[in-house]
């Protein structure tokens, strides 16, 4: 009897302080020393390594790929300063990996590029510095312009449409047999259309390039006009539409 | 010493009834400690849990759709690269109006949920693109929204 009563004694303070012990150990706070036998020259590589991994996280976080257009402002050797299209200036910074390609597959070089030029720019952005290590500089002679306006005239006979701007803008559209038509309606639905659909006094969305002989004639890529849209207030104003009047459809065919 | 008044197998159980009883012992410390830490967050996790209470209502806010005609395009990011022929154009306007977006390759259109929300697939051309998303109201007014998005699978 005596015995157990000791051994339950024994059992229980040892087990009271294991308890304890495990509680030491997750309450601590002081740091974990260097292991004695790690050689000086082991930790340094291992900071090194520390050192390298966290430039590399900094340095994924700080960069991306970008790009955008602008308009050359200034250039020289190693950099090209731009406007972009919220006219703010930006930093292009040209090494010996930035290709440069022109329309037609052309080369040309930094020494090429002139103030008012307008540029595509894809490379790596820097967050922290702003500028941008271009990897691909090209002419911007693919992107297309896009006006939304209001047909003023419908010409049938040399498939020509005039249009005027929520700005009062006006200019000619020239329809090519490439050109493609389409309508819109109120719900979305984008079907195929053609030039004899196209109505006087009707919205109209003109995406092309401007005519190299005539800056104030579009060279129609696409045309997608409204159908149960009516044009904006401005438009109808700019183009002499009385309050009420109904769209006439034109005569032309296709 | 009292130790030595055991035999080997009374030492043996001793020292089995005591591991048993310490391991009990600390398991039932170890859950209560943990279910104490997480009831009680620490000092920092209640600034936390404050600016948590903030960003829901921001971000109610956000949801509801600013007054007047409006046009927001939350997708794709403006001066981005991307590795697909299509991005999908997300966004919020106006219950109502009609969306035509844009890019140098083609026209999409479509309208709002009648929470406003829009999404649009659109193709694209190699190298750098121009998006314009158009919301037009039934009155014909229109507000836009122009970002550059570009394709290229060249890693550089």
């Amino acid at each position: 009897m005596k015995k157990i009563i000791i051994l339950t004694i024994f059992a229980t303070l040892l087990s009271i302080l294991s308890t304890n012990t495990v509680f030491a150990q997750t309450k601590s706070t002081t740091p974990t020393p260097t292991p004695k036998g790690l050689k000086e020259e082991g930790i340094e590589q291992i900071q090194k390594i520390k050192d390298i991994v966290a430039s590399k996280v900094a340095e994924l976080n700080l960069v991306e790929k970008r790009g955008f257009v602008g308009t050359v402002v200034t250039t020289n050797t190693t950099q090209i300063i731009i406007k972009d299209s919220a006219n703010l200036q930006r930093t292009i910074d040209i090494d010996d990996l930035t290709k440069f390609e022109g329309s037609d597959k052309e080369t040309f070089g930094i020494s090429d590029i002139k103030p008012g030029d307008k540029l595509l720019f894809l490379g790596l952005y820097n967050k922290e510095t702003k500028h941008l290590l271009a990897r691909e500089v090209k002419k911007s002679g693919n992107i297309p312009i896009i006006i939304s306006a209001i047909v003023t005239s419908v010409s049938p006979e040399d498939f020509q449409l005039e249009i005027i701007t929520e700005n009062n803008t006006k200019m000619k559209v020239d329809v090519e047999k490439s050109t493609k038509t389409s309508s819109v309606s109120k719900d979305g639905t984008i079907e195929k259309s053609g030039f004899s659909k196209i109505k006087l006094h009707e919205r109209i969305l003109v995406t092309g390039f401007p005519d190299p002989t005539d800056t104030k004639t579009i060279n129609a890529e696409r045309l997608l006009h409204f159908l149960d849209m009516s044009p904006s207030v401005k438009m109808r104003l700019h183009a002499g539409i009385k309050e009420g009047s109904t769209i006439q459809p034109t005569k032309a065919s296709n | 010493m009292i130790w030595d008044t055991f035999e080997m197998k009374e030492r043996f159980a001793i020292i089995t009834i005591a591991a048993g009883i310490g391991l009990f012992t600390t398991s039932i410390a170890f859950l209560l400690f943990k279910q104490s830490t997480s009831q009680k967050p620490p000092i920092s996790d209640t600034n936390t849990t404050s600016s948590q209470t903030n960003t829901t209502i921001q971000d109610d806010t956000k949801n509801k759709p600013p007054e007047g005609f409006f046009i927001t395009v939350d997708e794709p990011q403006d001066e981005s690269v991307v590795e697909k022929r299509t991005v999908v154009i997300k966004g919020k306007t106006n219950p109502g109006n009609t969306v035509i977006v844009s890019s140098n390759q083609e026209e999409a259109a479509g309208v709002p949920s009648k929470e406003g929300d829009f999404s649009l697939s659109l193709a694209i051309e190699a190298g750098v693109n121009t998006i314009i998303t158009r919301a037009i109201s039934p009155s014909g007014e229109e507000v836009v929204d122009q970002r550059t998005v570009s394709f290229t699978t060249d890693e550089f």
